[in-house]
Order: structure tokens, then sequence, then C-alpha cells
């Protein structure tokens, strides 16, 4: 296979951001700009799809990989910005004079995202990270409500910048402790100067999945960034954070007994944290972001198994992720389309305003909260069975008193959409787009729930890659 | 001089950069401290290429990207700094604190 | 001529011409010594107020898109190390002039959006 035809997806995503730069100089209307973007996006998750089984190394051998592992991820990441798009139809919450720029954002974001999953080199790595990373900080400043929108992408810059310079500053010692920065050549040494850099290395990754102690921003940052913002960081971004971070961890697999047991204080601290400060939060973003803060730790779970099984069934999470995080992050969307945040109070009577934005919170939460037959179910399922292979028994029945904990408040998230009564009965009036997204999470979710089979057979093949077997 | 000199001096330039992000409440002030870590990744860079690489362009490659990357990255942040500048006419960070639950 | 002879040449001219920029005006200039000559800035207006004034914003923007140029300039040094070698050449000539353009649909951008017009 051709070079080219290897990089087609990042390509389609590429030109769809060249496109959508143009119609922005050029001062078409936002809608015309929408359209063309989601027209390549979808392009792109075609050409994704049909690469699924791709592999070799364009342009430069060594250094941009092109494997089952990348490619699955990037079909996620597509997946995450086709939706997201689609949710953007009314952009409420972005500031007028801006929002033709918003797919722009999204385009190069994912972009970087995209290259982030291939990248196997050290300095393509933190590049596509950075690339990926400077999107993000300008759509999380775009909120009407100025001086929530500069504070949140305040702490989101300063955040990741800090981050990804240490992330930056371990890549250095990987690259003295090893003399390469390829992975493959890393992976092949081991030294001590090597573990201590990998494990600084983590530090920018584990920003952007939000991993306590990296986690702080992300309630700030989901609040006071636009609806849309926070969507796309909350789902497509952590497909690509999982990607490098199996990546990385698999480089110090001499030494993954070390490298273990810091993951997996991270992963308790993570869930623990996330669900214990949900349960108190009332806007529905800042509730979201600590939920993603608890699911990174689920996440977790997985990788620091470091088996073949492991890696699978965390692929296999972040992937079914995407569409069950993006059911509620759509209901904020079209709840706050005047650009107020949604609380719990604002969910009252959802089922009789729409009843379809209701059922897609329904599956989204229950998705989250793991209750079958839903995907988050199959996806748990894996990653506890993962778990108890790994001999983590007590993992796993820390991270089950977790989930009841979240069950408690994700269920009371229903009950506020399902049996509150409501003042305003005003029936809530879907586009078409924002009904296409919702029908695609309700059907992703749960035909991944009830056969989850096809996925997890393409989970296992990507995880073959880092794991062997 | 040899290689420990290069990287005492960037590690003491790294301590200091992340002690200026987690003590500084001035915006500007912990931007200066992100610079400085990224200098000291840039050193630590150069000086494993003088004495241990195998081939010793990888790291001057690597830190023209780091100034690249850097000035962009404090394009971004300092946009950002200024829009919150405008909002709360100061950039001190204990005056961040309307969003929380 | 060997390259360093070259390069001794190229600072002699910077020192002449630091110079020539120094000593040129000295000595077509017209003199004049007033009042007005002690003052700190001379353009002929009178000072007001402090020195710590605070900028228009409009000047942050410019500073913005300059530093975006100015940083970038430093991906031609590597390309001007290996332009003479044969190998490189055109190729590298083509190359540059495609990321010169990349950098400026900046300008583009920045102009379309309004950074250009002076507002205060």
């Amino acid at each position: 296979m051709g070079a080219l035809e290897l990089f087609l997806p990042e390509a389609t995503i590429l030109l769809g951001a060249i496109v959508a730069f143009l119609l922005s100089v050029v001062g078409v209307r936002y809608r015309i700009t929408w359209m063309c973007s989601m027209v390549m996006a979808a392009l792109a998750g075609v050409t994704t799809a049909m690469h699924l089984g791709a592999h070799g190394q364009p342009f430069f051998p060594g250094i941009y990989t092109v494997d089952a592992l990348s490619q699955l991820l990037k079909l996620g990441i597509v997946g995450g910005l086709f939706m997201t798009l689609l949710a953007s139809g009314k952009l409420g919450s972005v500031r007028s004079n801006v929002r033709v720029d918003v797919p722009i954002y999204l385009m190069v974001s994912a972009l970087g995202m995209m290259m982030l999953v291939s990248a196997t080199e050290l300095l393509t790595l933190y590049v596509s990270l950075e690339l990926s990373a400077y999107g993000l900080y300008i759509l999380a400043a775009l909120h009407t409500m100025r001086r929530q929108g500069g504070e949140a992408a305040a702490k989101y810059i300063l955040f990741g910048a800090a981050s990804s310079a240490v992330t930056l500053y371990g890549i250095s010692l990987v690259y003295g402790g090893t003399g390469s920065t390829y992975l493959s050549a890393i992976a092949a040494t081991s030294s001590p100067l090597e573990l201590v850099g990998l494990v600084l290395a983590l530090a920018g990754v584990l920003f952007k999945l939000a991993v306590f102690p990296f986690h702080a921003w992300a309630p700030d940052t989901y609040e006071g960034s636009p609806h849309q913002s926070a969507t796309f960081i909350g789902t497509a971004s952590k497909v690509a954070a999982v990607g490098v971070l199996a990546r990385l961890i698999f480089l110090a697999l001499p030494n993954k007994d070390e490298l273990a047991t810091v993951l997996l204080i991270l992963c308790i601290a993570s869930m623990t944290v996330g669900n214990l400060a949900a349960i108190v939060q009332r806007d529905i973003k800042r509730l979201l972001a600590y939920s993603t803060v608890a699911h990174a730790g689920y996440i977790l779970i997985g990788l620091l198994c470091f088996s073949k099984l492991g890696v699978a069934a965390a692929l296999f999470y972040v992937l079914i992720y995407v569409p069950i995080a993006f059911g509620p992050f759509l209901v904020v969307c079209v709840l706050g389309a005047d650009g107020s945040n949604p609380t719990r109070a604002s969910l009252a009577g959802l089922y009789h305003r729409s009843p379809l934005l209701a059922l897609t919170l329904m599956v989204g939460i229950f998705g989250l909260a793991g209750i079958p037959p839903t995907a988050g179910f199959a996806g748990k399922w894996f990653l506890f069975t993962a778990a108890i292979e790994g001999q983590h028994f007590w993992l796993v029945v820390i991270a089950a008193v977790n989930v009841t904990i979240s069950i408690y408040y994700y269920l009371s998230i229903i009950k506020d959409a399902y049996l509150t009564p409501s003042d305003d009965d005003s029936a809530i009036r879907l586009s078409p787009a924002s009904a296409v997204a919702a029908c695609m999470s309700i059907a992703m979710v749960l035909v991944a729930g009830f056969y989850p089979r096809p996925l997890w057979e393409l989970a296992e093949q990507a995880a073959k890659v880092l794991a062997g077997g | 001089m040899t290689i420990h000199m290069w990287l005492l001096f960037a590690l003491a330039l790294f301590c200091m950069g992340l002690y200026a992000t987690l003590v500084r409440r001035n915006l500007i002030a912990i931007l200066i401290g992100i610079e400085l870590m990224l200098n000291a990744a840039s050193i630590n860079f150069m000086a494993f290429n003088k004495f241990v690489a195998s081939d010793p362009v990888v790291g001057q490659i690597i830190v023209l990207f780091i100034i690249g990357l850097a000035a962009a990255e404090v394009a971004i942040a300092l946009s950002i700094v200024l829009a919150v500048y405008r909002e709360h006419a100061n950039i001190d960070v204990s005056d961040l604190e309307e969003l929380k639950g | 001529m060997s390259d360093y002879t070259q390069l001794l040449i190229y600072v002699a001219l910077g020192v002449v011409f630091g110079f020539a920029a120094l000593v040129v005006p000295m000595l077509l200039s017209p003199r004049y010594k007033g009042e007005k000559t002690e003052q700190t800035y001379e353009c002929g207006v009178d000072t007001i107020g402090s020195a710590w004034v605070r900028f228009g914003i409009a000047f942050y923007l410019f500073a913005l898109i300059f530093v975006a140029f100015e940083v970038d300039i430093l991906y031609l040094f590597p390309v001007a190390l290996v332009f003479s070698e044969a190998a490189f050449g055109w190729r590298a000539f083509i190359e540059v002039a495609i990321f010169l353009v990349i950098l400026s649909l900046a300008i583009v951008y920045a102009w379309r959006k309004g950074v250009m017009r002076w507002t205060r």
C-alpha cells in the first residue's frame, strides 16, 4: 500500500481543516462551514473504517506507524469528531464572531490526536501531543460568558503547558538513557534513567486523560468552556490519550512492576476522588468532568495489568466511552443552547419535554454506570476480568465499591429527568442533526452492549501490537 | 565540562521552573516557569546529544522543534491571559475562582 | 579565500555599518541645543504623564503575530545549511516555499479577521 493511502484518514481531516480555514477566511456563513466539515469528517470516518486492517510505515520508517492499534483508535477519534460536529449545528454557547472558526480547531485537534496514536518516535509523539492540545486550548476559551471562558481556558492551558513541559523533560531523560528516540529502540533497552524519564513523560498523557492528580483542570474547564468544546475534550481526546499511554507504558515492560505500582495508586485515587466529588455537583458539566476522572481510573485498571487482555479491555472501554459519554454531553448541548450551563434542576421534566433526549440521557448514564444491557457493562466486565487474571483481586473490590457509589449519583440524574415534575412543560425541538446524533449514540451503546464481540475482537487484535500473543 | 555538570544545571533549572509554576500567583510568572522547564529539557537534549547519542543531529532538531512549539504555546497562553486580564483587570490566579462546584 | 576570511569580511562590514549609522548623522545633522534637548523623549511633542502607561490592546495582537513569524524563521536555518548541496537544492527550495505559504496564511487570517484594523 502506498504511503499516501496509509495516511488517507489523516489527509482527509487535514484537507477538511484547510477547507474550513479557507471558508472562514472567505467569510461564508457558519452553516456552510459546518456542513462541509461534517462531510469531510464523515469521509475520514469511511476511509478509517476501510483502512482498519492496514499496517505499514508511511513516509518515514520507524517514526510513524499505521497498525491495528492506531487504526482502531483513529476510528474512535473520528467518531468523536463527527458526533461533536453533529451536535454543533447551533453553537449557542460560543461567541457569535468566532463560531465559524470552531470546525477548524476541532479538525486540527483531531488531526493531532490521530497522529498521536500513530507516532512511534518521541519527537513526533510530542509534536502531535501539542498539536492536539493547542486546538483544545483555543476551543475552551470561546464561551459567550467571557469571564468564565477566560478562566476555564487559563486553567486548562497552564495545567496543560506545565504537564507537557514535564513530559518533555521526561522524554529528554529517556533519550539520554537509551540514546534513541525511536520507540522500538527504546523498548529494546532498559536503564534506570529511562524508567524515571518514562514516569515523567506520562505526566502529559495523564493530564489529557484527567487522571488524579492531574485532574484539577477538568471540572473548571468543562464548566467554563462551550458545550461542544467540552464534548470534544470529554470524548475524542480520551481515546488519543489512552492510545499513547498504552504505547508509552509498554516501553517499560522490563520494569513493569514498578510502573504498575505507580499506576495502581493513581488508578485508585482517580476512581475514588472522581466518584466522591461527583456526588455533590449540581452543574451537569462539572458532574460529567468528575465522572471522566473516575472513568480514567477504570481504564487504568486495564493498562496496569500489562497483559493482552488488559490492554484490549482498556481499548474496548475507551472506544465505547465515546458514544456513552456523548449522550449526556448532547443533552447539555441541547438544553444549554442559549449559552447557559444546565444544572440538575434544569433536567426536571425532561421526559415530558423531549422523550428522545431523555432516552439518550438514560442510555448514556446507564452506560457510564455500567448497567446492563449497555456497552458500559460489557466494558467493565472485560476490565474486571483482566484485573482478576492479573491477580489484582482487591483492586476489583475497590473498583466495585466505586461503581456502587457512582450508581447513586447516576441514578439520581435519571430520577431528575424522568420523575421530577417541572413547571416548564414546553417541548424541546431537536434539530435533525441532533436527533441523528442522539440515535447514533443510543444505537452504538446498545449494539455494543448486546453484541460486543466484533469490537472486542478488533480490540484484541490491536492489543496484540503491544502485548504480543 | 562533564555531562553531569550539564545535567545538574538542567535539573536545577527544571526545579526552579516547577517551583515557579506551583508557587507564583501571577499568570505571566507561571508561564515563565513553564518556559524554564522547557529550556531545561532543551539543555538536557543538547548535553545527551554531545556526550551519549549515536546520531548527534537528533538532539539539535528536537531543540529547534522545542523552541518553535514553546513560542506557539506562549502565543496561545498570552492571548488567553490577555482575555483574562480584560475581564478581571488583573492576572492573579487567586482571582480565578468563579468556577466551582 | 577561506570560509573564515569571508566571515571576517562580514563581521567587519557589520561593524562599519553600525558605526556609519552613528557617524553619518553626526556629520550631516543640524546641531541645536535648547530647553527640550534634555527631556527624556524628544520627537516634537511634549511628554505627557508617566512612562508607565498601558499600551493599546492592538499592540499585543501585532506582537503575537510577530512572535509566530520570528520563531518560525528558525526552521529556515537547517535548510540554509544544506541548500548548496546538489541533493537538496530545488527540493529544499520548494519545501521551504510551501512552509512559508502556510505561514503567510496566518497573515491572511489575521487580516480577514480584522486584526490589522487599528482599533483602540
